[in-house]
């Protein structure tokens, strides 16, 4: 059973107004069960209203035609939702700007709390979640969250949806205005997240390198529409594509570009960094071989003269 | 969703009434529901009912977005025509059953309260239909100012106008983003007596404060890195300029007021009774 099954969605701001917008045309998405999928697009494209589709925050505009179901449960379902949304963890841009309690632990523990969990159970959660994202419980748990630094103020705000420990987990940039420190260590734990909670992941970025590297698959939107839907060498390699959708390629595909325009010999279907310099490796390597043997031939040429 | 709240009632469709200067449309406002009070004969009614046609059809707005702002009111009309209709008792009675009387003069009374109260809204809304929130402050600060002489400090006035005016769709998109982050989380606001759906409002307004103290924060630095100063003179990127069209458009609403103040107080004079001249027996 795929986690997210969406069939058909079509959503329109300001409906009948002079402000009208079409934000979702015909969206066909299935996300499996483990799976890693980065979306993309250009601001505007429709990202935030697709997520917010699979909480049941923004309801259906065509219940007829169009469906959204994760982990068999339609997001219709009136009865359902609470229980959708707590399957669904749903981590906004700049989620510490929802911080409200005057603890952290209390704050954390808003979301368990009204899954109406007993006592033991959320503390025990809420001290399972801050030791995930990586914030000694001791330390931090009677702390006010607004006197935290940014990232940590993050973190306390990833721990709150967490500690629901939901099986689809969605994160809406979670790395925006973080510094590179602050990035890879949000990223990392975000593949941490997907090992140790929840298992399917759906991020959001405009960073095609963190893209690269951590996505399954890669969909990219524009205007609403599907543009793309493939691994990321399938949708990086597409050059003309990229281009279309208003997409960045990373940087490593950028590096390797110039250095095939420059006659170097490497695959023209890298996208990570990790790749790149193994490919480099390789070629160095081949490069050296061949001019040991050149160099091999020209000293026994030496000799017989 | 949040569209309708951001800019207000404002519906664009750039037509000439839209175009008017918003000093003018604030001052031709006024004396539009000054002559309302002034009206009492049903031609009077009715020759408001054409000018308000007239220029929704100028401003080329869906006669819907003009009756939406009179449903906000419904209940109040509704409720002092009932007022009206049953608890005038002299003249002529038309209907009586038990101590329930309705009277020819009850009914008159009724009916023109009910236009009266109708046409001052339509009117009234027709000017934030065709004025952004922003030319508005500005037509206020602009016909304000003489109120410098005697020390009102009419700028910052102006400028807290337009600083709450510009960040209430900010704070209204804000406000839902939050709704979003805490529903996400299992909050529900919409169970429980009153006391339970005030406390489970915390969750959104706490944020809500905090960021917006220190937005305001910001927006203080910002405006000093730029030198604002209130107290100096200063000049106007868009100046708004009298044209033709706001000369048209006070001559025929100055118009439509004469007529009316000719209506109440001249033409019965001189015996002319335009109301039984249309109506004839009906009144």
């Amino acid at each position: 059973m795929p986690a997210v099954e969406i069939k058909n969605l079509n959503f329109i701001y300001s409906k009948k107004t002079p402000f009208e917008k079409r934000a979702l045309q015909d969206i066909n998405l299935t996300v499996e069960e483990g799976e890693f999928l980065g979306l993309v697009g250009a601001t505007g494209s429709g990202k935030s209203t697709l997520i917010q589709h699979l909480n049941g925050l923004i309801k259906l505009q065509d219940k007829k035609r169009s469906s959204v179901v994760v982990n068999g449960m339609s997001a219709t379902d009136k009865k359902s939702l609470k229980k959708l949304r707590f399957e669904v963890g749903m981590v906004f841009q700049y989620p510490e700007y929802q911080l409200f309690e005057d603890t952290v632990a209390k704050d954390v523990a808003f979301g368990p709390k009204n899954m109406k969990l007993d006592k033991d159970e959320i503390d025990a959660r809420v001290r399972r979640a801050l030791e995930v994202v990586g914030l000694e419980y001791d330390k931090f748990a009677e702390r006010s969250p607004f006197d935290l630094s940014g990232g940590e103020k993050r973190r306390v705000a990833i721990a709150g949806v967490i500690a629901m420990q939901p099986k689809v987990l969605v994160l809406d940039e979670p790395v925006a205005g973080l510094d590179p420190v602050g990035r890879e260590d949000i990223l990392s734990l975000v593949k941490k997240l997907q090992k140790e909670v929840s298992p399917t992941i759906i991020m959001v970025s405009h960073n095609m390198d963190d893209m690269a590297r951590l996505a399954d698959r890669i969909v990219a939107l524009k205007d609403g529409c599907i543009v793309a839907n493939g691994t990321p060498k399938e949708v990086f390699c597409d050059r003309k594509l990229i281009e279309d959708a208003g997409l960045d390629l990373p940087a490593a595909t950028r590096i390797a570009d110039k250095l095939i325009a420059r006659g170097v010999e490497i695959p023209s279907d890298i996208v990570t960094m990790d790749a790149l310099s193994a490919e480099l490796g390789k070629a160095l390597r081949s490069r050296i071989t061949v001019a040991a043997k050149a160099n091999d031939g020209v000293s026994e040429e030496d000799e017989n003269v | 969703m949040f569209k309708d709240v951001a800019f207000g009632q404002y519906y664009p469709t750039n037509s000439p009434v839209h175009r008017l200067d918003a000093r003018v449309k604030l001052l031709l406002t006024l004396l539009y529901v000054a002559a309302i009070f002034f009206i009492k004969s049903y031609f009077g009614f009715m020759l408001t009912t054409a000018v308000l046609i007239i220029i929704v059809a100028l401003a080329r707005l869906p006669i819907m977005s003009v009756l939406k702002s009179v449903r906000g009111v419904l209940f109040i009309v509704v409720f002092t025509a009932i007022i009206n209709l049953f608890f005038i008792k002299d003249g002529e009675v038309l209907v009586q059953s038990g101590s329930l009387i309705i009277t020819k003069n009850g009914v008159h009374t009724t009916i023109k309260l009910v236009l009266r109260l109708v046409l001052l809204i339509s009117g009234a809304s027709l000017l934030a239909l065709t004025t952004t929130p922003v030319q508005l402050a500005d037509g206020l600060e602009s016909l304000m100012s003489p109120l410098k002489l005697i020390k009102v400090p009419v700028r910052d006035i102006a400028m807290i106008m337009s600083i709450a005016l510009r960040f209430i769709p900010t704070l209204f998109e804000e406000t839902n983003k939050i709704i979003a982050a805490q529903k996400a989380r299992g909050a529900c606001f919409d169970t429980g007596n009153i006391f339970a759906r005030i406390k489970a409002m915390l969750p959104v307004l706490i944020p809500l404060f905090i960021n917006s103290f220190r937005r305001a924060d910001e927006l203080a630095f910002a405006m000093d890195a730029r030198c604002y100063n209130a107290t100096d003179k200063r000049t106007r990127f868009k100046k708004a300029k009298l044209g033709w069209g706001d000369l048209i458009a006070f001559v025929f609403i100055a118009g439509y007021f004469t007529v009316i103040l000719l209506d109440r107080y001249y033409f019965r004079t001189v015996g002319i009774d335009i109301d039984s001249m249309i109506f004839g027996e009906l009144l």
